[in-house]
């Protein structure tokens, strides 16, 4: 019997490829609490000023944040699986909770330990929603979704 | 051999993340700053998850999974059956409040709820026929957006097999329209398999501008396996589907001529009318060839005969 180095390398590679992959999605499907992945649709929160047609978010887990004196900023790892980055400014003012919601609500300054667990350090997995509008006017809007479950 | 060592290489490269971060579970408290992958209970996605997510599901559609039948060589006998028309049986559960005067839906809402689904999926393998219809008042179910309270719910009221959709209505809140596992899910978790749909999207209903029934359309697309428009944003693989344009993130209202992806290798604006991106009800009105296909492949590698 005569083995080709060749296809013998090919089987192998591709046994490897499917091997992790069943490894792979077996960590994941154990990630998601019993249930599996999930994806949905989402509606613009009524609080959100900009115009539908100019609008789009982001979606997914912090997974960067700096709130720094005049300027935050955010790194999220979105659902979508793509990584974004936005800044809000908010010179004159002492933080950027004027530009967040939590759940889609008014977030009010009581509303920050929910999110972190000191000042400038988020909840490990916390989850937002970053709305961005392209009008050139009107700033980001964070949508903060701590976990209830 | 050079490419098997590659191959070890790169899988020995993921797995160090995961172990790593599993090991450092205390230390992620404070440690949200450029984080790429936390442990796996908190697994972020990201663009090779998905690649990882397909290449499973390729093998299957390439006949791994008829070779545990006694076909060896995969290939040869395995594969993705041709397609065939299948209607799907349609189990709608109508979630209430616990008084029963909020959220409720008549047979003809559900119905209506039934022709969008046929017509949105007229030119897939796929048709569907209501099958049955359940009421329940519960507070907690009525507001669900996950978690026990879902877990509970899809428990006691779920119906069926792997082919059987089962469509629960509710007032989930949260500027969610509603949301559906996927057909890869389903071995492992049965009993959430499914869409949830808020009760106001079917046609007719409150949620203007959402309320022509393309909610459920959108959530039984994932539910047959399909990724949203934007999913990896200007990424190669996208949607894993070859004829729809590449989008950077969601369009809402109806933006024509919206182009994200720009450049000599994205060919095509953005598809927003298309059911699985965000836009209006009134703005989506297909689902692509390619989308068929993959519906197809989708549900004969994970739901028929499951």
């Amino acid at each position: 019997m005569i083995i080709d180095p060749a296809r013998l390398t090919l089987k192998l590679h591709r046994s490897a490829a499917i091997l992790l992959a069943g490894v792979f999605l077996s960590c994941t499907v154990h990630a998601q609490d019993g249930g599996g992945r999930r994806m949905g649709r989402l509606a613009p929160s009524p609080l959100i000023s900009c115009d539908h047609n100019q609008l789009t978010s982001w979606t997914g887990v912090v997974s960067g944040y700096k709130r720094l004196e005049e300027t935050s900023w955010l790194e999220i790892s979105t659902d979508a699986d793509t990584i974004e980055q936005t800044s809000i400014k908010h010179t004159g003012l002492v933080d950027a909770s004027a530009f967040y919601l939590l759940w889609g609500e008014p977030f009010k300054q009581m509303d920050w330990k929910a999110i972190e667990t000191a000042p400038g350090v988020l909840i490990s997995g916390m989850r937002a929603t970053a709305w961005i509008c392209s009008d050139g006017m009107t700033p980001p809007v964070i949508d903060w979704q701590p976990s209830r479950h | 051999m050079h490419i098997f060592l590659k191959t070890i290489v790169f899988a020995t490269a993921l797995a160090i993340p995961f172990t790593a971060s599993a090991q450092s579970d205390n230390g992620m408290a404070h440690a949200n700053g450029n984080a790429k992958f936390l442990r796996c209970g908190t697994h972020q996605p990201n663009e090779l998850d998905a690649l990882l997510r397909e290449q499973h599901f390729l093998s299957l559609k390439s006949g791994g999974k008829n070779t545990n039948k006694g076909k060896p060589g995969g290939g040869g006998g395995g594969g993705t059956p041709p397609p065939e028309a299948t209607e799907i049986q349609v189990y709608f559960h109508v979630i209430r409040n616990s008084s029963g005067n909020a959220g409720n839906l008549s047979t003809g809402d559900i119905n209506a709820q039934i022709s969008v689904l046929n017509a949105a999926f007229s030119n897939t393998q796929f048709s569907f026929n209501l099958a049955g219809i359940d009421y329940t008042n519960n507070d907690s179910w009525f507001t669900t957006t996950g978690g026990s309270s879902e877990s509970q719910m899809k428990s006691a009221l779920r119906q069926g097999s792997a082919e059987d959709l089962n469509i629960y209505s509710n007032n989930m809140g949260d500027d969610l329209l509603g949301w559906a596992t996927f057909p890869s899910s389903y071995a492992s978790s049965p009993s959430y398999d499914g869409v949830v749909v808020l009760y106001s999207t079917l046609p007719g209903g409150d949620a203007s501008p959402y309320n022509e029934g393309d909610t459920g359309t959108h959530e039984v697309g994932h539910w047959l396996g399909l990724y949203h428009t934007f999913q990896g944003g200007c990424s190669r693989n996208g949607d894993y589907v070859a004829d729809t344009a590449a989008e950077r993130s969601p369009a809402f209202g109806c933006p024509t001529g919206r182009d994200s992806c720009t450049g000599k290798k994205y060919s095509g604006l953005d598809p927003i009318e298309n059911f699985m991106d965000y836009s209006y009800d009134s703005c989506m009105y297909e689902f692509t060839p390619g989308q068929g296909d993959r519906t197809w492949a989708q549900w004969a590698a994970y739901r028929l005969g499951n």
